[in-house]
């Protein structure tokens, strides 16, 4: 049976990007691994320090020991999560490159799907090693998953997450259609959605009613809520709802990401050629 | 402190303002075998092999002088170019510009050297190319009165006057070289690499070029080095070429030289007949026979490279044997002489 | 002939006409990346308002004290967003090797390269951040005389110089590990070590951070020399130390070229 071109290009697309991350074999190192682990560091001495001063056992719900854990789980799973640096939609079509694309017959959204991909098999697998050496080297620190299912949950939310933030992305490269750069946007996008995703500061240190809100929000379900679920924090049913948050997310991003993307090629001028 | 002679544009004639002697250059890269098994392979353990670009060069140019680089693709042109200029260093072997080690050159060496890249803009994509020039004049040091007048001279003189305050990046490919160019020239530099200044221009734009960098070679005595893959670029410009071919210098002297030292040839065009039967390959052999040379075939067209004294034998011959529709004859290109060099190079 | 000093301000100038220039041309950028900026700003803020919510002090700094030491965050991220734009770039530069004509101007080459993408917004924001910093200087009840004036003055040109070295620093890792996103992941450890005071980390890690990588610069230590935390002996020394660190990373960045290959072609 045919596959699809669509599909086959995505899948030709999905080796060409596992080729090249694989090229640069320290730049693989410090972007997929090296980063996962150096920062929940930071923010872990950080929390030492807070539980220290206080003299405090408890602190947001937590013990140092269940703060560190899932400083750790939520670091873990956002190594999963699609990275603004994935795309370079905004520079190509800033400087023209994506012309090229546009005569093929072909969308350029199965080239930045093929990222996502890449990404998503590399990090996973990264991922796994990580979880597995992590068991191993700090059995008494590392966030075991309570039970497979959780760890199943966790994986199935953080990877429908990041698709979420795939999309998202994407519409912000889009927008280089209409502003010079949007690398100060993307950047600072990340640092907003990691905010609301519980990454700087757990959601349990926040205002009751602003916790509450971004419960309602997918960056929230792509990496604190999968980490709570994987601590046993939560129960694995809520998975459902987690799901049920990304799903009506990818409904409003979709749309949303195909009107600016179609607007902006309106606009093109295709500099350069 | 720097003289009043080096803002001029003129070094002292005669006087050598690049040296090198047994230049290389080695880059390092990885080779990987294909499909995903030589992509885990390469990942963890990789191949790295040498890639000599440059493999001994000894040279010499003069200030005032106007050369031309030429070779295949891969000679080592851009290489040479970015090792003499210090852009990178050599692996091994001296080079000098104005009397200082290339890769170590002072502010000094630099203000009077200048550059262009065909194939990479040094100005700002996003802004006009005023922008760009205003910040050069800051880098070089230009005076003002100086730089407005040079400015409006070399404006008009590539016609780009109109174009000078329209963004970069909304300009066509043969308006930013001419910005590239206009760029490069502002300073007054005494020596000027050029490297592939007219790839991808029309036939006019890349006379019109030609014809400038030559005025400024003539009226202010700047030393050009000018690397292209158009013979013509070469031709019509140079009075020295150098030939590199896989890194090493095949041939340097004089233009005028080199055709004397291989036989004058000429070309010779033919047009066949549109539904004449296509030549048989035997009279197509007897018609080369030992000094001449077919240099391209295609349908109802060929071409040959015939020395000067056999042309009317040569033309008797293809009107008894070919259907002959009409016909060019020209001064041989430099391209076939070059081939012809490279040639004997294999044989040699 | 201007002198090598006014070149370099004339450098400076066509770089920020430049910026402006291009703000004229994508004006709505200048807006958005302040409002990000703002958005950044506030999260920070944020995270340590809840923090003191649940504890009084960490590691001795007190919520005002904290309040000003942000401060000293935002002003040195505005200096970085005003001119150090370029350190982002500068891997994929020179992996492409897109950094010919800089080997070829007669300036010094960090100036040229380094501050090239001058970002008018972010002067905005740098008053911002300088705003905050007095709002938090004066409601924590200090006074704002000649001589803390000065020290003000002291504290944010150590904090700017501390971003230029240390993105020289950082970049000079790029040389040896093409491609390698070192100087992108030093930058922004760093910038996440730099967000809280070097107090809060392990003893040696404050030192490493302090004499080694000294990311202290940034923040740390300019908060700390104006509230008054380290005494003027240290103050004066830990400069001095910090200009001589600068001369040879600035030395080690130039000879670092060396391993700069161009592109093939």
């Amino acid at each position: 049976m045919a596959v699809h071109p669509q599909v086959a290009l995505l899948l030709q697309a999905t080796l060409y990007e596992l080729k090249k991350v694989t090229a640069w074999r320290m730049g693989f190192f410090v972007r997929e691994i090296a980063r996962a682990l150096l920062r929940p560091l930071l923010t872990i001495f950080m929390f030492q320090a807070v539980f220290a001063a206080q003299g405090a056992t408890e602190l947001g719900g937590r013990d140092l020991d269940g703060t560190v854990r899932y400083l750790i789980a939520v670091a873990w799973i956002e190594g999963l999560i699609f990275h603004d640096r994935m795309l370079d939609l905004a520079e190509q079509i800033f400087q023209g490159y994506v012309t090229k694309y546009l005569v093929m017959p072909m969308r350029c959204f199965t080239l930045a799907l093929a990222r996502y991909v890449q990404f998503s098999i590399t990090q996973t697998g990264v991922a796994a090693l990580l979880g597995i050496g992590g068991a191993l080297l700090l059995p008494g620190v590392w966030p075991l998953p309570v039970a497979p299912e959780a760890l199943l949950a966790a994986l199935v939310l953080a990877l429908a997450g990041s698709y979420c933030f795939l999309l998202l992305y994407f519409l912000l490269n889009s927008i280089a259609f209409w502003l010079e750069v949007v690398w100060t946007l993307l950047v600072m996008t990340r640092f907003v959605t990691m905010f609301l995703a519980g990454v700087m500061l757990p959601l349990s240190w926040m205002p009751e009613p602003l916790a509450r809100a971004l419960e309602y929000g997918f960056p929230y379900w792509s990496i604190a809520g999968p980490a709570e679920i994987l601590l046993g924090e939560r129960p694995v049913s809520d998975v459902w709802t987690g799901l049920a948050v990304i799903g009506v997310s990818i409904t409003v991003l979709e749309p949303l990401r195909r009107v600016v993307w179609k607007r902006g090629l309106a606009r093109y001028g295709g500099s350069g050629m | 402190m720097t003289s009043r002679a080096e803002h001029s544009g003129k070094a002292p004639v005669g006087q050598p303002v690049l040296r090198c002697q047994g230049l290389q250059k080695v880059f390092q890269t990885h080779r990987r075998d294909p499909g995903m098994r030589g992509l885990l392979r390469s990942f963890v353990a990789r191949e790295t092999i040498e890639v000599p670009a440059l493999r001994g060069i000894d040279l010499s140019i003069e200030a005032g002088e106007f050369v031309g680089l030429i070779g295949a693709n891969g000679a080592g042109k851009t290489t040479l170019v970015k090792v003499l200029t210090g852009i990178v260093p050599a692996t091994q072997g001296r080079s000098e510009l104005f009397g200082e080690p290339s890769f170590e050159l002072s502010d000094a060496a630099k203000s009077r050297l200048s550059i262009v890249m065909g194939q990479r803009s040094q100005l700002w994509w996003d802004l006009a190319p005023l922008d760009s020039f205003l910040l050069l004049r800051e880098i070089y040091r230009v005076e003002k009165s100086d730089f407005d007048l040079r400015l409006e001279q070399l404006a008009r003189r590539l016609a780009v006057t109109e174009q000078l305050r329209i963004p970069l990046r909304h300009l066509s490919l043969g308006q930013r070289m001419r910005m590239e160019i206009l760029g490069a020239f502002l300073h007054r530099p005494q020596l000027v690499f050029l490297d592939e200044p007219t790839i991808g221009l029309d036939l006019v734009s890349r006379e019109e070029i030609r014809t400038i960098l030559s005025e400024i070679n003539r009226e202010q005595g700047a030393t050009i080095v000018l690397s292209s893959h158009d013979m013509e670029d070469i031709e019509n410009t140079c009075r020295r070429l150098l030939i590199l071919s896989e890194g090493r210098l095949l041939y340097d002297g004089d233009l005028v030289k080199l055709r004397e030292r291989l036989f004058e040839k000429r070309a010779i065009e033919l047009h066949l007949e549109p539904h004449a039967a296509e030549p048989d390959p035997a009279v197509l052999a007897e018609l080369c026979g030992a000094d001449v040379q077919l240099l391209r075939s295609s349908a109802g067209a060929l071409s040959f490279a015939v020395p000067a004294a056999r042309v009317q034998p040569f033309l008797a011959q293809v009107f008894a044997r070919l259907a002959v529709r009409d016909l060019a004859i020209e001064r041989t290109p430099l391209d076939v002489l070059v081939r012809e060099l490279f040639q004997r190079e294999g044989e040699g | 002939m201007k002198s090598r000093f006014a070149q370099h301000a004339s450098i400076l100038g066509q770089y920020a006409r430049a910026g402006l220039a291009r703000r004229a041309e994508f004006r709505v950028e200048f807006i958005n990346q302040v409002v990000m900026d703002c958005v950044f700003y506030l999260v920070h803020i944020l995270t340590f308002e809840f923090l003191y919510n649940s504890v009084d002090s960490i590691e001795g700094w007190s919520r005002a004290d904290m309040r000003v030491f942000l401060g000293m965050v935002f002003v040195s991220d505005a200096f970085h967003m005003i001119w150090l734009g370029a350190a982002w770039f500068f891997s994929a530069e020179l992996k492409d090797g897109r950094l010919d004509s800089l080997r070829l101007r007669p300036a010094h080459p960090v100036l040229v390269y380094f501050f090239q993408r001058f970002s008018p917004e972010a002067c905005l924001n740098m008053l911002i951040a300088l705003s905050y910093l007095v709002w938090a200087w004066v409601s924590a009840g200090h006074a704002l005389d000649p001589a803390t004036l000065g020290l003000f003055v002291w504290a944010i040109l150590l904090t700017w110089l501390g971003r230029v070295t240390l993105a020289v620093l950082f970049s000079i890792l790029e040389f040896r590990f093409l491609n390698s996103d070192l100087s992108r992941l030093f930058m922004l450890l760093s910038i996440e070590t730099a967000d809280r005071p070097i107090d809060v980390y392990p003893r040696r890690l404050a030192q490493f951070l302090l004499w080694l990588i000294p990311v202290a610069t940034w923040s740390y230590f300019p908060a700390a020399l104006v509230l008054g935390r380290i005494g003027p002996g240290f103050a004066a020394l830990y400069t001095l130390f910090f200009l001589a660190f600068t001369v040879l990373v600035m030395r080690w960045w130039r000879r670092s070229f060396r391993y700069y290959e161009s592109a093939l072609s």
